[in-house]
């Protein structure tokens, strides 16, 4: 399975500072938790609308942490909603929520390694 | 010296975020702020202008694109760009009317701050206030009256093919202009018939972002005609050229790009000053170099204001330098710009040919840096045949 970011690129992006790095990460966990629960209102009430929109900003975020799986995942979300493909809709929503969760570790993990090989 | 204001527009608090912490080396250099709403970046600005505004695209109740048109009404000098991960074709149309340059998401962050910086410096390169504004602010520049209707004639979305959006916009600069302004906002390389689709997409949605009443009055077809016609003839020779000396398909589309727009300054000078028109078919009959006439006048002669005028909109270094420096190429950064080599010979031949201008327009000196000869010269314009053996002429390229 291909690793969920490109760590490398993630670093030069925030030149570097572990520290900003997880403090994104903090924000990104609380954001991505909120549009689980709001996604999961949104299938629910089949609002397409919302399911697009919330997918276009997961999108925007997950770039920052040059996710490529994720933000296919997303466009691929936002794509289906904006042509009301409801029976492609939950099924692609809970591959990117589960692959927000692989992200956010291989972060976590990514980030202490840095920290470790730095205080080496 | 004053730090620039910069203003970063974005909704989503994680993308405020990770901006703060990209561009936390920056803040010594420019003077940041944000804001996560169009209004509330309106009403910042109404207390103190920004020098540049870099908006996202889709928010709530003011879009990037709302936001952008108010600014560029209201402080045309403001350097606008949208940040955005849209494709389609109609909103990059409609991000032509209103930003210099589009910067996709996610953010390079080293090609984010380079483009910003560009463009302060261009912007700054402009010293006369007022014709900064006008080098800022155009939407779209002057354009002739009959290639609206030919476009009109053509209904929207029906099979039209490449050639029938050519013909009918193909020598007016300022749709060549938009045409390649949205290539330029584009992710990927589209047809030139994509672009002008698009255009017309966006005149069909609303023809006041493209009828600006400031310079709907300054339209004289004749000269427009005029500029449009060289533009075309210009284009296609720099081409020509491009493929006889250079070989490659890339270069040879630059080069009628450039060619085709390599006098764009004179539109953006039309839209400053009305008399400019009178004023250039004047100097064209007396065979005046109307670049150091037009310095004197305006500070800058219309082939810096072209290059300008691209470079803020996100044109290439080679493409802007061709513009830029088409009848002074020695005054260029670049050893050796193809594009420039293509359109510097292009646009004396065709001088000589409708202008009766003398061979003096071309830059010996420069040329005989890049390795073509006087003779070589005239053969790759067509004034004289071309009776070297195909070879020869990459020999020579090979011998710089």
């Amino acid at each position: 399975m291909n690793e969920p970011c490109n760590w490398n690129v993630v670093l030069d992006r925030f030149s570097g500072r572990l520290d900003d790095i997880r403090e994104l990460l903090t924000v990104f966990q609380t954001q991505m938790s909120q549009d689980r629960q709001a996604m999961a209102s949104a299938l629910d009430a089949q609002d397409a609308d919302t399911v697009a929109r919330i997918a276009h900003r997961i999108k925007g975020a997950s770039g920052n942490f040059s996710a490529d799986g994720m933000v296919q995942l997303a466009r691929m979300l936002e794509d289906a909603a904006k042509q009301q493909q409801f029976d492609q809709i939950p099924s692609l929503a809970d591959q990117l929520f589960c692959e927000a969760e692989r992200l956010i570790r291989h972060i976590e993990q990514c980030a202490l390694s840095s920290a470790s090989f730095s205080n080496n | 010296m004053k730090r620039p204001r910069v203003l970063f527009v974005d909704d989503d608090r994680f993308i405020r975020l990770a901006l703060e912490k990209m561009l936390q080396d920056q803040v010594e250099a420019w003077d940041i702020s944000y804001a996560e709403s169009g209004e509330q970046a309106w009403s910042l600005h109404l207390q103190q202008p920004f020098d540049v505004i870099v908006s996202d695209v889709s928010m709530d109740k003011w879009s990037g694109i709302d936001l952008l048109h108010h600014v560029r009404q209201r402080t045309p000098q403001t350097l606008r760009f949208l940040l955005t991960s849209h494709t389609d074709s109609c909103t990059r149309a409609q991000m032509a009317t209103c930003a210099h340059m589009v910067l996709a998401k996610p953010l390079d962050r080293k090609q984010m701050l380079q483009r910003i910086s560009d463009a302060l410096w261009f912007a700054d390169s402009i010293e006369d206030t007022a014709l900064r504004e006008t080098v800022l602010s155009s939407a779209l520049l002057p354009r002739l009256a009959s290639t609206t209707d030919r476009l009109a004639s053509l209904q929207l979305g029906n099979a039209c093919n490449e050639l029938q959006y050519l013909q009918a916009v193909n020598r007016d600069v300022s749709w060549m202009t938009l045409a390649f302004q949205i290539i330029q906002m584009g992710t990927s390389r589209q047809t030139i018939r994509d672009s002008l689709d698009q255009c017309r997409v966006d005149e069909s949605l609303d023809a006041s972002l493209f009828l600006s009443p400031a310079t709907a009055h300054l339209c004289d077809d004749n000269v427009l005609s005029a500029i449009g016609a060289k533009s075309v003839a210009t284009a296609d020779l720099a081409m020509r050229i491009a493929k006889k000396f250079y070989s490659t398909e890339k270069v040879a589309v630059d080069a009628w790009w450039a060619g085709m727009l390599h006098d764009v300054g004179k539109l953006v000078l039309i839209s400053h000053n009305a008399n400019y028109a009178d004023y250039v078919a004047s100097r064209c009959l007396e065979n005046n170099s109307c670049w150091a006439v037009e310095r004197s006048t305006f500070g800058a002669s219309h082939a810096e204001l072209g290059g300008l005028y691209l470079g803020l909109r996100g044109a290439s270094r080679i493409i802007r330098e061709a513009v830029m420096y088409h009848h002074e190429p020695c005054r260029a950064d670049s050893v050796d710009n193809p594009i420039l080599t293509a359109v510097h010979l292009a646009s004396a031949a065709i001088g000589q040919r409708h202008f009766n201008r003398d061979w003096e327009s071309l830059d010996l000196d420069y040329l005989g840096r890049v390795g073509i000869d006087r003779e070589i010269a005239l053969r790759l314009m067509g004034v004289r045949p071309i009776s070297v053996r195909p070879g020869r002429i990459a020999n020579v390229k090979k011998s710089i």
